[in-house]
């Protein structure tokens, strides 16, 4: 079974997630791939939404290893990764992410792992790379070109496009003036997630779960 | 068991015998057409969309009669529509519908049907009026005759609220429209923005979206 857990931001909405997650695969270790993020240097200050998440999934109950895929072969990635039932894809850059992730194949092997029922987790980039292609979501600075990217197809684990952090003020120029004008397209459903939204995949039927805040 | 299928225009090839091949029947549906939200559309010069939105159901063995909502109490929508086995909410204004809805007492008569099992089919307008919020569309549909304080909420049957033929040329400069993002940037329920090709199947709590040019 697929088994798919899709937030805008997972310190928001975590709790909920891990209170579905069954308790013997808790005790087994996850993996939390933190590529997204090293994109560039930041300052401790600029990641505190990382170590909010970081502190979710471990009051959440789990316990991980962090991993990054950069600079790994694609037999690394089968080896590293072989002993993992659950995977966290933290948010950050998906252009970055991918352009990783097309280096070693790891999309390729994350599809056939959650096909097989790895249960994938994710916030923000980490969901849109979920979809069939994070082209909508990209804007300056984090935009296919600026990574050379020329395929922006993302792993396909979904047959919908997360925009996430929806309704976020911050957020809001760049949705006004890229993300929405680039997915008027006839080519997926794109759905708007707030930040205290997931998406709960279960096969191919999903819920779009609200968390009180 | 709830059973909906929210398209964005079932006039599109391919929407009609896909929603047919899920319910599975081969035999004739008798299906309630409620057109009542065309009648609030602002183009009444040009309905010809409700009788593509008819033509598709008919094609694929929903055998329709037409129906509105407006002028009627619930008593007799409730005798008048008693033996359905389907029933179809046209395109047109969701606002000028929800107004309807609330003089006719119509919500009580849907979330009835829908809880019955029998399957619910739309088209845009009644695709949105499912969902809890319509503040989203409130640039889209002229609601300038509409009794005020305006009511912009759905019939609650859905947790979210579908935005309509994204990315459709004939509704590119309405939804890309600096009006429609503050709407949509609002709104605090999850929108779906769903193209022509694409209808969402909802079973119970959970749902799927169907892009019926990968079932060809």
């Amino acid at each position: 079974m697929k088994k798919l857990y899709l937030a805008s931001q997972f310190y928001v909405s975590g709790k909920s997630i891990c209170a579905k997650i069954p308790d013997e695969l808790k005790k087994e270790k996850a993996v939390y791939i933190t590529t997204s993020f090293k994109y560039r240097v930041f300052k401790e200050s600029e990641l505190d939404w990382h170590y909010k998440n970081r502190a979710a999934f471990k009051e959440g109950g789990f316990i991980f290893d962090d991993y990054d895929i950069t600079g790994k072969s694609e037999a690394d990635i089968k080896n590293d990764l072989a002993m993992y039932q659950v995977i966290y894809m933290e948010g950050g850059n998906a252009a970055f992410v991918l352009q990783q992730a097309q280096k070693n194949n790891f999309g390729k092997y994350i599809n056939e792992r959650v096909n097989d029922g790895m249960i994938y987790i994710s916030e923000s980039a980490g969901s849109v790379i979920a979809g069939p292609d994070i082209y909508a979501n990209s804007r300056p600075g984090k935009a296919p070109g600026d990574y050379g990217l020329t395929d922006t197809k993302g792993f396909g684990l979904v047959n919908f496009e997360i925009m996430p952090h929806w309704g976020m003020e911050n957020k809001k120029p760049d949705y006004m003036k890229y993300k929405i004008p680039q997915s008027y397209n006839e080519d997926f459903p794109y759905i708007l997630l707030l930040n205290n939204q997931y998406v709960e995949v279960t096969d191919d039927w999903y819920k779009i779960v609200e968390v009180s805040v | 068991m709830t059973h909906l299928f929210l398209t964005s225009s079932i006039e599109i090839q391919g929407i009609g015998e896909s929603i047919r091949n899920r319910i599975g029947h081969n035999h004739a549906l008798k299906t309630a057409f409620i057109m009542t939200p065309a009648e609030g559309d602002a183009n009444q010069d040009d309905l010809s969309w409700v009788d593509g939105e008819r033509s598709r159901l008919n094609a694929n063995n929903f055998v329709t009669f037409d129906y509105t909502i407006t002028g009627k109490k619930i008593d007799q929508i409730q005798n008048d529509l008693k033996d359905i086995d389907v029933l179809y909410v046209t395109g047109g204004n969701e606002f000028y519908f929800k107004d309807k809805c609330n003089q006719s007492g119509f919500k009580q008569f849907v979330q009835d049907f829908v809880n019955s099992g029998k399957p619910y089919i739309s088209s845009s307008a009644g695709s949105i009026i499912v969902g809890h919020d319509m503040s989203a569309l409130l640039n889209l549909s002229d609601t300038s005759k509409l009794p005020q304080p305006l009511d912009v909420t759905g019939l609650g049957i859905v947790d979210f609220t579908i935005l309509p033929h994204w990315g459709s040329d004939n509704f590119k400069n309405e939804w890309l429209s600096k009006n429609s993002f503050e709407y949509m940037y609002e709104s605090k329920s999850p929108l779906i923005a769903l193209n022509n090709f694409e209808y969402i199947e909802v079973i119970d709590d959970q749902y799927r979206i169907i892009d019926v040019r990968n079932e060809k």
